[in-house]
């Protein structure tokens, strides 16, 4: 119990340290680019971080139970495209249209879960498997080609705002919110940590295993949904190609954030201080005009430096 | 615990250096040129350009070449950005580009729809927009310099239909369907087409997304559908061309099929100088990049007002005059 409440403690000074990491960035960024510390720019940095936050709050749950999912950029893509097509050809409501996609994401998510949960299979092989899937049923479903001249009411879920703080950021608001009270305050959160934890003792305990293990990927699944909603009103078109390589950033900002890749432990918190992080980086590099390519190089060398603070607190 | 921190510490410090680093790193080279355009900011000049492309291919490389040779020409700074084939991340770009406040913004984009939110952010913040090599998918008039990828596909056509002698089968590689570049040359290949009808068949046209692996399949699937029957591969990029050339070495048909291809990119030259390869369509990289600055400077000196497609000029390359570029552009 206590090794545990100190584990707890160590995590809360890599948050900590995660935020001064954050503050001491900006600091830096905003000596040296006159453009950083602007408002227009720090909209511009929460509205740009919002689809990454998304998905690595529900990369971070599926990650409490030491599974993975790679398949999230190519069910952002299906979902979007379903968005964009249903939108350009079916007369319905957009808010039927919203909730179908995040339906679509959630059933993917489902397939993942299945397998993983109640097949015992790898959640990296499942995963893997439905990233291809989703990819390929992208392109059927749009033969390959961009789906646009989508309504401007829907556009506005990518570029409008409210108070000027832009609907991408308080959708991503939203879920943190939910997804921060199912964590920490339902019985299901707790669970998820338990089985992340310790799957035997979870079970022993009454817990049923499988079905929080697949429930973890259908809420995974349901985070690409709204994220490929804002991503598709955003470049305001359903793209084949879209989301490429999203999962990488996605667990990118978990690790960073200092959730363990093998369960049990880590915080929405420190995914969000992760994301904001990815997102400054990627901004300020931006605007020092640094080339894409020491960008790359730049966020491997971050994601390198979280998972050593990771495996020393391990040790 | 102190080790701990200690530990963090050091992470911070590398973080920082990691960022300061990277700063100075690039600031060198920028700051050399802007010593430069600080003497000819004093003429007045001295715009910054945005610049977002698609992706770092060669063929991007070499307009980015152009591009900087006519900005430090003209006294303009270039900020370049590469959006890594993400229509999501060239819309953060832009914004950023925006928020930085550079005074025009040249784009390269990454899809020809995902790109119409950035025409109306920088017509709401007051910056002109040129689009560059790939066309934007509006009705709206705006600035654009790219390759006349209509004349590309004519070209290719025409000359493959020559070599067979006015008559039989053709097969057509296409590039992504959708893509402005497949859906030009497909429509410069069917202006020719139209020209032969009843002499010339087109047997099959399928993409093989401008890959050479995936063109190879795709050839050597043809191959054995129709059997016999291919007289000419038409292909919409080099690449695919030379997947093709592979198959039918492969299939020992070499001497029997005639390919040709459009981009002359370097190894499209060497099977142009082969024989493999009948031509090839060049379009001058860094002629595109260049012209694209040249424009947007003189969209901000108010010389060009009319928003306009501009096409740079396409070339034939043949074993005849293939050495010109061998010996140019790709002398290394």
């Amino acid at each position: 119990m206590k090794e545990k409440a100190k584990g707890f403690d160590k995590n809360w000074i890599q948050t900590y340290m995660l935020i001064f990491i954050v503050v001491g960035l900006g600091v830096v960024l905003s000596i040296v680019s006159k453009n950083f510390l602007t408002t227009t720019n720090l909209l511009n940095v929460v509205r740009q971080i919002a689809i990454n936050g998304i998905l690595a709050i529900g990369m971070t749950i599926v990650c409490l139970t030491g599974g993975i999912d790679l398949s999230v950029g190519s069910i952002v893509a299906f979902s979007g495209i379903v968005t964009a097509g249903l939108l350009r050809d079916k007369n319905l409501p957009m808010i039927v249209v919203i909730l179908l996609a995040i339906l679509v994401g959630a059933l993917l998510g489902l397939y993942n879960g299945y397998f993983i949960a109640y097949w015992n299979a790898a959640p990296f092989v499942v995963t893997l498997s439905m990233m291809t899937i989703a990819r390929g049923m992208t392109y059927v479903f749009c033969d390959g080609r961009p789906i646009s001249n989508l309504p401007t009411g829907f556009l506005a879920i990518g570029k409008g705002s409210i108070a000027r703080i832009p609907a991408p950021t308080i959708i991503l608001i939203v879920v943190f919110v939910l997804a921060s009270i199912m964590l920490t305050k339902l019985k299901f959160g707790r669970y998820i940590y338990a089985v992340g934890g310790n799957e035997n003792a979870a079970m022993v305990s009454g817990i049923n295993v499988k079905r929080i293990k697949m429930m973890v990927y259908v809420l995974s699944g349901t985070a690409c949904g709204i994220a490929a909603i804002i991503l598709t009103a955003r470049v305001s078109a359903g793209l084949p190609t879209a989301g490429n390589g999203y999962e990488l950033d996605a667990i990118a900002a978990t690790v960073i954030g200092g959730t363990s890749l093998s369960g049990g432990r880590g915080r929405l918190w420190g995914t969000m201080v992760g994301a904001i992080l990815l997102g400054i980086v990627n901004n300020g590099l931006d605007l020092l005009n640094v080339s894409s390519f020491y960008q790359q190089i730049v966020k491997g060398l971050i994601i390198l430096g979280a998972i050593l603070i990771d495996s020393k607190r391990n040790q | 615990m102190k080790k701990r921190i200690l530990s963090i510490l050091l992470v911070v410090a590398m973080a920082a250096m990691l960022v300061m680093g990277c700063d100075s790193g690039t600031e060198e080279p920028a700051g050399d040129s802007t010593g430069e355009q600080e003497t000819q900011k004093d003429d007045g000049d001295g715009y910054t350009i945005g610049c977002t492309v698609y992706y770092m291919t060669e063929f991007v490389t070499l307009m980015v070449k152009g591009m900087e040779g006519k900005a430090e020409e003209l006294g303009c700074d270039l900020v370049m950005l590469d959006a890594g084939q993400d229509a999501q991340t060239q819309i953060t770009q832009v914004e950023n580009l925006i928020a930085q406040k550079v005074d025009v913004i040249i784009v390269a984009a990454v899809d020809s729809d995902a790109i119409l939110p950035a025409i109306e952010m920088c017509e709401e913040a007051g910056i002109p927009l040129v689009g560059v090599n790939m066309l934007f998918n509006t009705e709206e008039p705006y600035h654009y310099v790219g390759p006349d990828d209509v004349l590309a596909g004519e070209l290719e056509m025409q000359y493959a239909i020559d070599e067979i002698g006015g008559e039989g089968n053709v097969v057509i590689l296409e590039g992504p369907i959708g893509q402005s570049a497949q859906i030009q040359r497909l429509e410069g290949n069917q202006n020719i087409l139209g020209k032969y009808e009843g002499k010339i068949e087109v047997l099959a046209q399928q993409t093989a997304n401008w890959s050479r692996e995936e063109a190879l399949t795709l050839v050597e699937n043809w191959l054995e559908t129709f059997s016999g029957q291919i007289d000419a591969i038409v292909a919409h990029n080099d690449e695919m061309a030379l997947g093709a050339i592979q198959a039918l070495e492969a299939a020992g048909l070499s001497d029997e099929i005639v390919v040709t291809g459009v981009d002359a990119i370097l190894d499209g030259c060497n099977a142009v100088k082969d024989g493999t390869l009948l031509g090839t369509v060049y379009q001058d990289a860094a002629l595109e990049g260049s012209d694209a600055v040249q424009k947007a400077y003189d969209v901000l000196e108010g010389t060009v007002t009319e928003k306009e497609l501009s096409y740079i000029d396409m070339k034939w390359i043949t074993q005849d005059n293939v050495d010109e570029l061998l010996t140019t552009i790709y002398a290394e």
